[in-house]
Parts: structure tokens; sequence; C-alpha cells
């Protein structure tokens, strides 16, 4: 086990060395940096200076080790924007983005391996009609539509919820859903097919010559057999939702890091963008480290490669 | 001697795309107290759907009625399903035919092994756990304590299916179920299994239900024995008076069909039977084996025959109208 989890860990950094040089590479020759920061009326002069000034003309390895290394000490230099420091600007909105992509994941398993185990179960029933048609629903409905129709209920209309903003817990909940419900279908479809396979497997029908309780039998026997591929799922979905939520965070105002990336990215805000970049590439990999690691903990057959 | 099982008229219909599938089509069993009854016959003749249907583990789907299924006194079909657990896996048990996916992949063996008696008897882990030890030390695993802490893949198919038969005897049962136990396995790890569980068999005073389709398997470790054709016992007897005089000439195909060392010249054409099992959708009308066997009539057309006793010994049993004369001639 010691001797997996060192080899993933080793490849988890080796992935994140190659997105940092891929992002920085990307930015480098997207254009004259110097010059798109300068602006348009910039003199040659002004646009020397700024190019000493930010250390763009020094060699590109250079540059790069340079940025690395501050990168590691989580400096990403200054907003060419705001005149703030780009770790100040993801420390306000990482948490809000991390609020709400936990929550909505968080959500989103609840709802989905229990209602896969259900309908796995029922199969073929009513019961396992409508969790697809409940999950179907989620897949096709537009995130944004969904979130306008919740506040316009729960919000606008009911008044139990607030409609925008990043104040308080409450303001996380109908975000929360909407992503939440954005995410579940996948998994709950997985769940179900997972849970189908396995419920035909020989050691279901070994677990049940045994006399065991059917709730053993599923629970204990099945489910954890089943899980394995949602595990990876979830993981891929929670690393989605951090970079790619700027629309539900844009329909309920949480200024989060996906926001914070799509303005960064209209302003030429490179700064921003890339450790924006960085950021969620690593909650990436983390992410699927750890995905690998609980894997290998449900599956034993796992933690010998 | 004490019958722990009796079984009437068992049938097992399964609806299919095509139609209702009879896959059991009236079966009379019973097994002694402490014997092994083997059951044989090919593939598709409905003895693991018997089997299944004994231990309650077909799907929901299949129509299973008898005029009797009881298990030391007991009406299975009639017991709640919290009962009906009970009695499974603590007084009767199975042993598959896959040791390779028939064990959990997730849990170690030690787990797996104890769930059942901690569950059944309320015994501690740590009890549970000696008997496991024990159980698989007699199965002739080696290093059983290390082997609790294993997980299935880490384990040869032979390994796994003398797990296997340490599981099912945890509970000290009535009576195994063994299913093929041998058919996935090396030849030379069939023979070490077979002895195993007939030495367990024995020294446990267990009934073992052997099911099989190779009469080599039959002779070896058999006390009685029912052949079954197309989702029927066609003859039945002891393993003694089958091998030495069989009747029925589905059993009599078989057995010419085995080639006998020093006997079959080698090059020589090996016997079988000619034609194939009917479909078993929907009726069938007269004997099942008519259009394959060499004594039919035109009687055995019309008329489904029924199992008839062999004057001479009651135990031996068979289904054929053309025997049942004879026996007719000989009183």
């Amino acid at each position: 086990m010691l001797v997996f989890v060192t080899r993933r860990l080793l490849v988890a950094l080796s992935v994140a060395l190659t997105v940092s040089i891929v992002s920085f590479l990307l930015l480098h020759f997207s254009g004259d940096l110097a010059t798109s920061i300068a602006g348009p009326d910039a003199t040659a002069e002004q646009v020397e200076k700024i190019r000493v000034e930010f250390g763009l003309d020094q060699p590109i390895v250079e540059q790069y080790f340079h940025w690395l290394v501050s990168a590691v000490q989580l400096n990403f230099g200054r907003s060419y924007y705001f005149q703030d420091s780009v770790m100040s600007l993801i420390s306000e909105r990482l948490p809000i983005t991390l609020t709400l992509g936990g929550l909505a994941l968080g959500l989103a398993i609840l709802v989905a391996i229990p209602l896969g185990v259900i309908a796995a179960i029922k199969q073929n029933t009513w019961i396992d009609r409508l969790a697809l048609s409940f999950a179907v629903v989620g897949q096709a409905m537009p995130s944004f539509w969904f979130g306008l129709t919740l506040i316009i209920v729960f919000a606008v209309n009911l008044h139990w919820l607030p409609a925008g903003g990043n104040s308080s817990w409450q303001h996380f909940v109908l975000p929360a859903i909407c992503l939440g419900y954005y995410a579940m279908p996948a998994m709950m479809r997985l769940t179900r097919t997972g849970m189908l396979e396995v419920l035909n497997s020989d050691y279901i029908r070994t677990a049940r010559s045994k006399g065991l309780n059917e709730s053993t039998v599923v629970l204990k026997h099945a489910l954890r057999n089943a899980v394995i591929p949602v595990v990876a799922l979830a993981a891929v979905e929670l690393g989605f939702m951090l970079g790619g939520s700027v629309i539900v965070e844009s329909v309920f105002s949480l200024r989060g890091l996906g926001q914070l990336a799509w303005d960064s990215i209209s302003r030429n805000d490179y700064p921003v963008v890339q450790a924006v970049v960085l950021i969620i590439a690593v909650f990436y990999i983390a992410l699927t480290f750890f995905a690998d690691v609980l894997n290998a903990l449900l599956d034993p057959r796992l933690r010998v490669r | 001697m004490k019958r722990i099982l009796e079984v009437k008229n068992l049938q097992v219909d399964l609806p299919t795309a095509n139609g209702t599938l009879r896959a059991v089509r009236g079966i009379d069993l019973h097994v002694n107290q402490g014997e092994m009854l083997c059951i044989v016959g090919e593939s598709g003749c409905g003895k693991s759907m018997t089997s299944m249907a004994l231990m309650g583990l077909l799907p929901k789907r299949a129509a299973i009625t008898a005029e009797a299924m009881e298990f030391d006194g007991m009406d299975l079909l009639s017991l709640s399903k919290k009962e009906r657990n009970q009695v499974r896996g603590m007084r009767m048990s199975m042993i598959f035919q896959e040791p390779m996916t028939s064990l959990n992949p997730s849990y170690t063996l030690g787990n797996q092994l104890c769930e059942g008696i901690i569950k059944h008897k309320g015994l501690s882990r740590e009890k549970a756990k000696e008997r496991a030890v024990y159980l698989l030390e007699r199965a002739g695993v080696p290093y059983p304590e290390k082997r609790l802490n294993q997980y299935p893949h880490q384990l040869s198919g032979g390994l796994r299916q003398r797990v296997m038969i340490a599981m099912a005897l945890m509970c000290e049962p009535d009576l195994i179920i063994a299913d093929e136990p041998t058919t996935a396995l090396d030849v030379t790890i069939q023979a070490q299994i077979l002895r195993l569980i007939r030495e367990l068999q024995q020294e446990f005073g267990t009934a073992v239900i052997f099911i099989t389709h190779d009469l080599g398997v039959v002779a070896r470790i058999a006390d009685r024995v029912a052949v079954m054709y197309a989702g029927q016992v066609v003859e039945t007897a002891s393993a003694e008076a089958l091998f030495a005089n069989p009747l029925h000439p589905y059993t009599q195909g078989l057995l010419n069909c085995i080639p006998i060392p020093g006997k079959t010249k080698p090059g020589s054409h090996l016997a079988s039977i000619p034609g194939v099992v009917p479909s078993l959708i929907g009726e069938l009308k007269g004997c099942a084996f008519e259009n394959r066997c060499s004594v039919s009539t035109s009687e055995c057309r019309r008329r489904t025959p029924n199992l008839a006793i062999k004057p001479s010994s009651a135990d031996h049993q068979v289904r054929c109208p053309e025997v049942s004369l004879s026996f007719q001639e000989a009183v």
C-alpha cells in the first residue's frame, strides 16, 4: 500500500509539473505580454520599461523557473488589472468555490448512490423508471435555467432563501442544489449499472447461500464493489465544478474562482489566469490521487499495481 | 436411516422470450443423513436448477412448485424469508462451480469465512476465526492463520475452492450442495478436491448432494446416484447397483461413452449417444429420451413414463416403459 501511494504521488507530481510548463508556455506564446499590458497607446520606451519591470526580458527558461519558485511559495505576482497580489484575489475566491463544489458534490453523492442502489434492486419497476427520469431531467436541463427557476420559486416567491451573494450558509443552498443536480445523474446511472452487474455476480450468490440478510448482501457485498467507478467519477466531477461552475456562480452572483478566471481572461490579466489554471490543475491532480487511494482501499486488487 | 431431504414432484418454470422454459419437470429425490447423493446429467438437464431451487437461490421470476420440499421435517417452500435465511447457510450450505468468481474480491477470506457463523450462531469474532483456521487446515489450505487476512486474488483456483469448502462447513450444516465443484479445476487438483470432499463428508457426517456431469466422478465418491435427463430423474439407484446393472437406455448410453483404458482400442471410434437433447420450452409428449433411444417403440412417443421400482431392489428406480415391462415379466 505504501509503495502504491508513493508511486501515485510521484505520478501526480510529474503531472503537476507538466501542467505548469504547459500553462506557462501557452500564455507566453499567446502574444507579446509587455505590449498588451502597456496598452495600445504606449510608446516603445513605456513597453520596454514594462518588459523590464515584469521580467519579460529574461530568457524563457529563467522566467519559468522564477515563476515556478514563487508559485510553489504561493506567490503568483500581482494582478495587472487589480493593483493587488494574485494570491489575495484567489484566497478571497477559492473558499467560495470550494464550499459550493463540496456542498454540490456531497448533495449529488447523497442522492445518487442511494437512488442508484434502489433503482438497481427494483430494476424495471416504476421506481427504477422514476429514478431514471429524474436523472434524464437533470442531465438535459441547462443549469442557468434551473438556477433561475430555483431563484424564482424559493427566493422570489417563497422568500425561503436568498437569491444571490455569499454572506451566509443560506446563500449556498440554492447554488449547491443547482450544481449538485447537474452532477448527480451520471453518478446515479453509474451506481445503478454497477449494482446490476455486481448483483448478478457469483460472489453475491455465495453471500446469499450463506443465509445473510438481504441488507448485508446489498450494502456489504454488492455496494462496495459497485461504487468503485463512482469514486473516480466523483473526483472528476468535483474538479470540473471547481473550474467550470462559472454559469452557476454568475446566476447566483457568487464571486468564485470560475468567475474570476472568466473575467481575467477578458481583461488579459495573465498572472491571474495562470494562477487559476495552475490551482485548478493541482486540485484535479490531488482529487485523482485521492480517488486512486480510495479505490485501492475499496478494492484490494488495485493495491498491487 | 433418517431422511434429511425429501423432494416430491419438484418443478421449476422460467419465463423466456420464446415461452416457458420448463427446466425441472417433476423431480423426486431424497437424501439420507450423512450420505453422498450424486446427481448426474448433461448440460441443461436441470441439475443446477434443482440445486438452486433447494437453496432458494433462483431469481424471483422462476416459478417453483412441489408436492413436497422438506428439509428435516420443515417445508422449505412455506418458510418465511427470515426462517429460510436461518436454514440456508446454517443447516444447508453450498459449494459452487466457479472458485475464481465465487468469493468477494473486496473482503478478506477471514471476513467471508466468519460472517455466516457470527450471524447464525452469534459467535465472537475470535471464536469464529478459530473455527475458520481449524477448517482451513482440515481443507488442506497451508498457513491457515495467514489466509484469514488475505484476499481471494492472492490464492489459486484450487486453494479458493478449498476455502469455499471450509466456508460451507463453518456452521456444521446437515446438508451441503456441491454444484460441479471440480469442473473448473485442473485434473490433478480435481482428484484432490474430490478426495477432500469425500473425506470431510465422512468425517463430519454431512449429507452431500454432489452435482456433476462426469460419471467417473460419480463412480469414485457416490453412495447413491440420480441420473437426470431433460428435467427429470430417469434412473436412481445405489452407486453399486447403477454401475453394475444400469437399466435406463440413457444411463447405458452414458456408460458406453466412457473409454476404458486397455479395453477401448487406440484409434477406434468413441461411442456417443446420437441426436440432441429436446428443447425444454413447453410440454414434452411421451418419453423425453425417445428420439435418441435405441429401444424406443411407438408407445414411447405417446405415453409419458413414470418411475418404476425394480422388484428385486426398492432403491433402484427407472423411468422407461420398456424396462418396467421387463420387471412385470420377471414377476
